[in-house]
């Protein structure tokens, strides 16, 4: 006889459990992208720093979960360590674009700085992609 | 769809407060209730993050129609949140 036939409440128990989990996974692939409908640097760098804030929200829960493994609990805080100060680097230089711009559109400053500064806004953004990616496959892989 | 295994979620954190009383504590429904309490959790915060990304997007969208970047007090509410989230992770 199967070990799952003489145990009616475990298999109950499992096929609940695996019930919840294609759920968590089905709604997990079903990827909704705030970065899709972007068209500038600063609209991109928000959405990525949206992003991280989600992830980084999900983890502070998760990580709060009795059943958490150690190590899968210290994977996520590793992440986040990482992910965190080039996040705020990316933040502070959209913020810069911002100011610039309206330095610009005052007549105190000129196209080329602007330049610089989205350039620079640019280098985060790609700086910051995989550091926001690794927190989030972090937090998918519980 | 969301408002439903929100639901399933809640059903199981439900099921699984109940376990540990039964059978006078007996190991076996202390253990399942753990197990369920694991999965109804990880239901609801993957429910939650997807409303949250649905959210941002909504509002990116609505940045790229009105031709306009993130605003000062948008940025500010995100940082916030970051942190508020971040101090939670470093601390557990």
């Amino acid at each position: 006889m199967h070990a799952l036939e003489r145990r009616p409440f475990a298999a109950v128990l499992l096929g609940v459990a695996l019930l919840a989990l294609f759920i968590a996974t089905a709604i997990g692939c079903a990827t909704v992208s705030p970065m899709a409908p972007a068209q500038t640097a600063e609209q991109r760098a928000f959405a990525l720093y949206g992003t991280f804030v989600v992830a980084e929200e999900t983890a502070a829960d998760l990580v709060q979960l009795p059943g958490l493994g150690a190590a899968q609990k210290a994977a996520i805080k590793d992440a986040d360590a990482k992910a965190k100060p080039v996040a705020d680097a990316l933040m502070d230089a959209a913020r810069e674009v911002f100011k610039i711009r309206g330095e610009l559109e005052a007549g105190a400053t000129t196209n080329d700085k602007l330049a610089v500064a989205v350039a620079n806004l640019e280098r985060w953004v790609g700086e910051a992609t995989p550091k926001v990616q690794a927190l989030v496959d972090s937090v998918r892989r519980k | 769809m969301g408002t439903t295994v929100a639901l399933f979620a809640s059903l199981l954190q439900v099921v699984a407060g109940l376990l540990p009383g039964l059978k006078d504590g007996d190991p076996r429904f202390l253990a399942a209730g753990k197990i369920l309490q694991l999965a109804g959790a990880l239901t609801a915060d993957t429910v939650k993050a997807r409303d949250a990304l649905a959210a941002l997007r909504s509002q990116v969208e609505l940045m790229a129609e009105e031709g306009r970047p993130p605003t000062e007090d948008e940025w500010a509410a995100l940082k916030a949140r970051s942190d508020a989230a971040h101090a939670a992770i470093q601390d557990a």
